[in-house]
């Protein structure tokens, strides 16, 4: 049972003018329920470690629970600036409430070298009046493999919260790729809360696509503390009717030839509003580092609202950071191309709208994604979206 | 002649205050090849994109029929629709739309093609096949980091599929390695094949030519057609270049030589085109200052 409440979210690491309204997110929370048990569901790959919390606040032990207790402890203790002060993308208040909301609850160890290719499957479906909310933690081993894949939908009507928190260690050398989508239908919030740490030549790879809910918060920090390491995150994102889409991504570059690429891209129709603030952080001693960020924005109607805030912060000299964004209507060279295929003005935005959906349907994880992609599609774009999958 | 495909009268065209194509007479009928050749620079690719209603370029003079139907002031998508295609040199990658969706999208504003649902996807499966194109294309976004020929096989996907009444393939073989040439000749056979296409193909390069049963040859330079023959002519510019049509080397290079593609480039011309533009605003600005003065001086 959570209480009403209002929580400041996702702000800016290096804030800018208050008048912009852009540093950070004020977030209306209402007083919910806690979830049942058929909220959250995780799907743990055979071979892999975990602990999980039942919804009785039972822990679910399998034979691997305490290597998994030792392994973050070990994890601890190798990332002292990276897991005892865990930074997340949404900040302290919303941490602290999605983990006070998180009535299941997943630890994960990838054992060193493990590199199966077996997806690791987080659902959670919003339950109305209800905070639905996974709390997940997950340790990669050196040189281990691990995919990730988090759905958060809402296939029965109602309102309410449903998001999660989730930490991730990235080892040495290990590769952790992180794919999330949302389907939630316009009536719900959605708070998406991620942390991270990489070591020495680890990689994080987040693909994050947003296509619904009434307000949706995502926040994402990255640590990417070791030499060589990277964080490489892919946001798709579509504003329709009056919802508001708020993302704030923070990536820490202190390791020596770290890397990052941060990109973007939506589409903002009807009334909708987005801000999305990127921060790539250069920090003292990331000799050789080089982070990069762009996004794309396409506005299809006058009444959209879009803040992009790139910042790039800079504390070392042997450095390289880069942003750029493109924001309006579709660029003359693309009109002018698809045009000759018989599509007019109108229907070349229409069609960018219609491929976010399709996008993110043909890249689902499995069936039940795509099933929720396309329900949301056709709820959204109606007879254009449902004729164009006539039969497929 | 009265049953042209394609009926070209006295074509003019500028971009900006810059004449391009001066007097462009051409005929194309039904089934027919014709070649447009011409050394780099000669106003090929302008006269392509001319006709496909290219909006960087104003038609001056003359008149563009299509199937009987003047087509001279319609727009881009109306003349696709009306059965106008052309391929591109290099065309433009479209983050954020995938293959399928914009295929999907285009066959479905050609009602004609009757093609959905299963219907389309059991077409787009056949048309990939015979390209040699693997169907995960469908899911990568248009053009998105596709090599050269990879973008070329989906021009030619896109041929196949609309079965348009005149394809204008505007050096669809330039890059292309060998094999990736003969997919491309393989898909203007079927073309051919299956809808008795009409294909105008631009090139400077005769290759590509070897295989196909050509009707008629024109030459352009420096925006005029110069010659017209049959299938020999090839053989003749092969042998003896186009120096035999005039000075080429006067001849009005639109864009850099060294560019592997040749022969058009939309900024060059819009930048030109701007700045004569520019120009001719200072021009007025000055005369109207001017005129001002003068009038303040009264």
């Amino acid at each position: 049972m959570t209480t009403q409440t209002a929580i400041k979210a996702n702000r800016m690491p290096a804030i800018t003018w208050h008048k912009f309204k852009g540093n950070e997110a004020e977030i209306e929370l209402p007083a919910l329920a806690a979830h049942d048990a058929g909220a959250v569901a995780f799907t743990v790959p055979p071979a892999l470690m975990f602990m999980e919390t039942t919804i009785n606040g039972d822990v679910a032990l399998d034979a691997g629970t305490a290597p998994v207790k030792e392994a973050f402890d070990e994890a601890l203790a190798a990332a002292p600036e990276g897991l005892q002060q865990w930074e997340t993308g949404m900040g302290e208040a919303a941490d602290a409430w999605l983990d006070a909301a998180a009535k299941r609850r997943l630890a994960v160890l990838v054992p060193e070298g493990h590199t199966e290719e077996n997806t690791l499957v987080i659902r959670i479906q919003a339950q109305d009046g209800a905070a639905a909310v996974a709390a997940v933690d997950l340790v990669a081993q050196a040189h281990s493999r691990l995919k990730v894949a988090l759905h958060v939908d809402s296939p029965t009507a109602g309102s309410g919260v449903a998001g999660s928190r989730v930490r991730v260690f990235v080892g040495e050398g290990a590769r952790v790729e992180f794919a999330s989508v949302q389907t939630l239908d316009a009536t719900w919030q959605h708070l998406d809360n991620i942390g991270a740490y990489v070591a020495d030549s680890g990689r994080f790879i987040a693909e994050q696509t947003v296509l619904g809910a009434a307000e949706s918060y995502t926040g994402f920090a990255s640590n990417v503390a070791g030499r060589e390491a990277d964080t490489t995150v892919d946001t798709r994102y579509l504003g329709h009717g009056a919802n508001k889409i708020d993302f704030n991504y923070v990536i820490r570059q202190r390791g020596v030839q770290s890397t990052c690429t941060l990109t973007a891209n939506g589409v903002l129709m009807d009334s909708s509003a987005k801000v999305l603030r990127g921060t790539i952080d250069l920090i003292h001693g990331a000799k050789g580092a080089v982070g990069k960020e762009n996004e794309t924005v396409l506005l299809v109607n006058e009444d959209v609202r879009n803040k992009t805030i790139p910042v790039i912060l800079c504390d070392e000299d042997d450095v390289q950071g880069a942003h750029g964004a493109t924001i309006g209507h579709v660029n003359p060279e693309q009109l002018g191309y698809m045009k000759t295929r018989g599509l007019s003005a109108e229907q070349v935005e229409d069609l960018f709208a219609v491929a976010t959906f399709d996008y993110a349907a043909s890249h689902a994880f499995d069936a039940s994604v795509r099933a929720a992609v396309e329900r949301l599609g056709t709820r959204v774009l109606g007879d254009a979206y449902e004729l164009l999958q006539e039969g497929e | 002649m009265a049953d042209a495909l394609l009926a070209v009268q006295g074509l003019s065209a500028s971009a900006g205050e810059k004449a391009i194509l001066h007097g462009i007479d051409l005929e194309v009928n039904k089934g027919e090849i014709h070649v447009l050749m011409g050394p780099n620079g000669a106003g090929k690719s302008t006269l392509g994109h001319v006709l496909m209603g290219n909006p960087a370029f104003t038609v001056t003079g003359g008149s563009i029929k299509l199937d009987g139907a003047d087509i001279t002031e319609d727009d881009v998508d109306k003349r696709s629709k009306a059965g106008l295609f052309i391929s591109f040199q290099a065309p433009v990658e479209v983050p954020g739309v995938p293959l399928n969706s914009f295929l999907r999208a285009i066959v479905a504003q050609h009602e004609e093609l009757d093609l959905k649902g299963k219907k389309y996807k059991k077409r787009v499966a056949e048309i990939m096949a015979q390209l040699d194109m693997d169907e995960a294309y469908l899911n990568r976004e248009l053009n998105v980091g596709f090599s050269g020929g990879e973008k070329k096989k989906v021009e030619m996907l896109q041929l196949l599929l609309l079965q348009p009444k005149l394809a204008i393939l505007d050096e669809t073989d330039s890059g292309l390695d060998v094999d990736a040439l003969n997919v491309v000749s393989k898909a203007m056979a079927a073309y051919r094949e299956e809808c008795d296409g009409t294909i105008l193909i631009i090139t400077h390069n005769t290759r590509i030519l070897e295989h196909l049963p050509v009707d008629r040859t024109h030459v352009m330079v420096k925006g005029k057609l110069v010659a017209e023959g049959d299938a020999s002519l090839i053989t003749k510019i092969d042998a003896e270049g186009f120096e035999q049509f005039g000075h080429v080397e006067e001849t009005e290079v639109l864009r850099s030589e060294d560019d592997p593609f040749g022969g058009f480039n939309v900024e060059d011309v819009l930048a030109d085109a701007e700045a004569a533009l520019r120009e001719a605003d200072a021009k007025r600005a000055s005369e109207s200052g001017e005129a001002n003065e003068a009038g303040a001086a009264e």
